[in-house]
């Protein structure tokens, strides 16, 4: 009998190791020498308090957006390809953990993941957390804010927040994502960052940044209704994955206080 | 010509009964008669020449490989189309016939022919073409990081070739700079040797030395990492005269793939792209058919697709789907599959071949002619017609997508093949002749009678004019013109090659005879005494650098000639390309400018001056 749990705990030993460890930290500040993302601008990471970075499972950095006290947002490619393996991790230099799923059917266009973290995910001067729109969509021609942590210039790596203004343009893959197309584009690190409607500070997360082609952009909808059934379903079943008490994970714009969600 | 046709009509018809015909049967099966001169028809084989260069390696972006492909054409022996003329049947055709048949290669050439017409042999095997395209496949990318998709060894080499590209440009730039003071220190050394400008020579010429040194270390280098970079193989196609389409295929070697590319991660990235999974309509209910439906994404047809996958068909709930183990199974099997073929596109970077007639005549299917050996000798006419190398699995023969390189001229088997019956009544002596050119095209069709028996004159002409109205039919209508005016451009930009060749060639011609001359007449070393110790070396430099000037002349005149000239990566290569060519150029120029100051200086210590 012994042996038999010896044995047990060995495999999770083994489990624990191979696991992938998502570290999530805040973006730095942009240095005065980083050049310009073509057709965007640097961001200020104090305008955007809830935005965070993390190095994905190719290795390169991904995006990643804070819409409740213990809720993240991001893509779903972000976390390791042709898996339905959960992701763990932990916020850098803290000691909240935290926990992923990839949405169903995330290969055909619902590229989108929600973590739910152990504790409430620290904001820079108590700054609110972005919301999400899951209850309408954009029309077509809306401007969007279009962030991430994304390259310097095409093919690059980047490390510094960007930002760049856009507009919805057509739907694809059925209604799950939209593109964009114009001068500002997403590049290499911009994955799971989120684009904004309307531009301004009462601003609501309306897609999740996924792929780009010839400079047209897609972004996963939050408001497809398999989506947002996605994103309020998971909400029901979390739970901590070390103690097994279920936690609550507020999402702002679905069931979130205004009193730490914007807008 | 109306008038008199039913006339011709009825004496070949009444005729028939009494006629002994010229036998020609075709050889298919072992069971087929093998008595007699046997021949085979030919059809056109193109030999493909196929360079493939790993183009680009930006982190974030898929690879890109460039393919480059030159064409030449020749005739080869059909082995479907043998056919055996029966000996028995011309001896009793023919009270007195001489029969002659020549052949060349197993072709026939001439039947009863006097002589043999080689006015063909020109342009039996012509460079026809050449182009270059990269090979883009737009794949949308997950902007998740700067992923490198190539290996590591494969953007080293582009490192090694970008860090190489300026020093190179410098270092030729300098080279020449002295190459050109040498010249004027050495002219002035002849005319009025002084110890300064002595020491001047000798100073600059090891200056080059070394300057050459570090130049040719950088342009092997260079030369390396590109042939690292390139796969070239040759392909005869097609091999049966039935091919008309093949394709994709000739993909890269499975060593070149692994060399190149990081095929995992290019896997990883595409396989999350909704585009490279199975179609959902806005239901995510599984679409198999239409341009961008599952089937086509599979690269399959609707029935193939519903063979093999029986268990997904259109309509299927994925959703639902994915929540039964045994069809989630499927779904992902059929995942992979579509995520290999985009991969295999990417990495394998194939091409396909595809044959099509120009105008009216001709068939893509193929023409086997009569079974009845009462017909007589076959051959064919070719057709006008085009060959596309298509990049990947693409019909750029209709026009929907560009090719890598299209070459136009006279196919044999895009041709139809014909007749030329023979019969003759009883008692009739005479002939038939003709004779084919080396394209396999008739020259010349000639009948003969020595009777007087009109109604065997009337039978037999009836029936050559009847077969001659179609060949000259044949040989009058566009697509024979089109062919002729084909062989004529040909062989017009086969003279003007040569001519160019030979004027850019002609400093190596001279340099060669010079050389041969001193070796031949076993001279060297007298040449040498009288010329000074380096004259040979000397001449074998600018041989070398004359094939060089023929290198550079070649690239431009296909950079010039190459509708993708344009695209930004087949620029930059033939940019990459001459730059290398002009360092190697300087530098042996440079060689040349220190031997002729070696020699200077040491005919002026040998005179004493």
């Amino acid at each position: 009998m012994k042996a038999g749990q010896f044995f047990f705990i060995g495999l999770l030993s083994v489990g624990s190791a191979q696991a992938q460890l998502l570290e999530l930290e805040r973006p730095k500040a942009p240095p005065k020498a980083a050049p310009e993302v073509i057709g965007g601008y640097k961001a200020a990471p104090t305008d955007w308090p809830s935005t965070y970075v993390f190095t994905g499972a190719t290795g390169n950095p991904c995006t990643a957006t804070a819409v409740g006290p213990r809720v993240m947002v991001t893509a779903a490619h972000c976390l390791p390809a042709m898996s339905t393996d959960a992701m763990s991790g932990k916020i850098k230099e803290t000691a909240i953990e935290l926990w992923c799923e990839k949405a169903p059917l995330n290969t055909f266009g619902y590229d989108l993941a929600l973590c739910a973290t152990s504790a409430p995910i620290p904001i820079p001067g108590g700054r609110p957390y972005e919301s999400v729109q899951v209850d309408s969509r954009p029309q077509a021609g809306t401007p969007l804010m279009m962030l991430g942590y994304g390259c310097t210039k095409k093919g690059g790596a980047g490390g510094v927040l960007y930002q760049g203004e856009s507009t919805v343009g057509t739907w694809v893959n059925g209604g799950k994502q939209f593109a964009t197309q114009g001068s500002v584009a997403l590049c290499s690190g911009d994955s799971g960052g989120g684009a904004y409607s309307p531009v301004g500070k009462k601003r609501k997360v309306v897609g999740v940044a996924s792929d780009v082609a010839d400079d047209i952009s897609r972004f996963t909808f939050l408001a497809h209704p398999a989506i947002s059934s996605f994103i309020k379903d998971w909400q029901t079943r979390q739970f901590d994955p070390k103690s097994g008490q279920a936690v609550t994970v507020e999402i702002c714009g679905i069931d979130g206080s205004n009193t730490y969600c914007r807008g | 010509m109306k008038g008199i046709l039913p006339s011709v009509v009825v004496a070949s018809l009444a005729g028939l009964s009494s006629c002994t015909h010229l036998q020609v049967h075709r050889y298919a099966k072992a069971s087929d008669p093998t008595s007699g001169y046997a021949y085979m028809l030919d059809f056109t084989q193109f030999q493909v020449t196929l360079t493939r260069t790993l183009s680009s390696c930006e982190a974030g972006e898929m690879p890109v490989v460039t393919a480059e492909a030159t064409v030449t054409s020749s005739l080869v022996p059909d082995g479907s189309q043998i056919y055996v003329i029966d000996p028995a049947s011309m001896i009793s055709a023919f009270k007195t016939s001489d029969v002659l048949i020549d052949y060349k290669d197993g072709r026939l050439v001439g039947f009863n022919s006097s002589t043999v017409d080689k006015t063909g042999e020109v342009a039996a095997s012509v460079i026809s073409a050449a182009g270059k395209i990269a090979m883009l496949a737009a794949v949308p990318i997950p902007v998740s990081g700067a992923q490198q998709f190539c290996s590591d060894a494969a953007v080293a080499k582009f490192k090694a070739l970008k860090e190489n590209k300026q020093p190179i440009k410098e270092a030729t730039s300098n080279v020449e700079d002295a190459e050109a003071r040498l010249a004027v220190l050495t002219s002035q050394f002849a005319a009025g040797p002084t110890e300064a400008l002595r020491k001047q020579i000798k100073t600059l010429t090891g200056d080059i030395k070394t300057a050459r040194a570090g130049l040719d270390k950088l342009t092997k280098a260079s030369a390396a990492a590109q042939s690292w970079l390139t796969e070239k193989v040759t392909i005869n196609w097609p091999e049966q005269s039935g091919e008309f389409h093949r394709g994709p295929g000739n993909a890269l070697g499975p060593a070149t793939v692994a060399r190149w590319f990081n095929v995992t991660a290019i896997r990883d990235a595409i396989s999350s792209v909704p585009e490279f999974n199975p179609a959902l309509d806005a239901d995510d209910k599984l679409v198999v058919a239409g341009h961008d439906g599952t089937a086509a994404r599979l690269g399959t047809s609707v029935d193939e697709y519903e063979r093999q996958y029986s268990k997904l068909p259109a309509g299927t709930d994925v959703r639902a789907c994915s929540a039964n183990p045994e069809c989630k199974s499927v779904i992902e099997s059929l995942q992979k599959a579509i995520v290999a073929r985009q991969v295999n596109r990417i990495t394998l970077a194939q091409i396909s071949f595809h044959l099509a007639r120009r105008g009216s005549y001709g068939s893509e299917t193929g023409s086997v002619g009569p079974a009845d050996a009462k017909a007589g000798l076959r051959y064919r006419v070719p057709a006008a017609g085009s060959l596309y190398v298509c990049t990947f699995d693409q019909a750029c023969q209709n026009g929907t997508a560009t090719p890598l390189v299209r070459t136009d001229g006279a196919i044999a088997q895009l041709g139809s093949v014909f007749t030329i019956p023979f019969s003759s009544p009883a008692f009739a002596s005479g002939g038939v002749n003709v004779k084919f050119d080396d394209q396999g095209r008739l020259l010349q069709a000639g009948l003969k009678r020595e009777t007087s028996v009109a109604a065997g004159v009337a039978n037999t002409a009836g029936a050559a004019v009847d077969q001659a109205s179609s060949i000259l039919s044949a040989l009058e209508k566009a697509p024979i013109t089109e062919a002729n005016n084909a062989t004529k451009l040909a062989q017009a930009r086969k003279a003007l090659a040569d001519a160019e060749a030979a004027l850019v060639k002609s400093p190596q011609v001279l340099a060669t005879e010079e050389l041969n001359l001193l070796k031949t007449q076993q001279e060297l070393a007298v040449a040498r005494a009288a010329l000074g110790p380096d004259r040979a070396k000397d001449l074998s430099k600018q041989i070398e650098i004359a094939k060089l000037e023929a290198d550079l002349a070649d690239l431009q005149r296909r950079q010039s000639a190459d509708p993708n000239a344009q695209q930004e990566l087949v620029r930059a290569q033939y940019e990459a390309q001459t730059e290398m060519l002009l360092a190697l150029r300087a530098s042996k120029q440079a060689e040349i400018g220190v031997i002729e100051a070696d020699r200077a200086l040491e005919q002026a210590r040998s005179t004493g001056k």
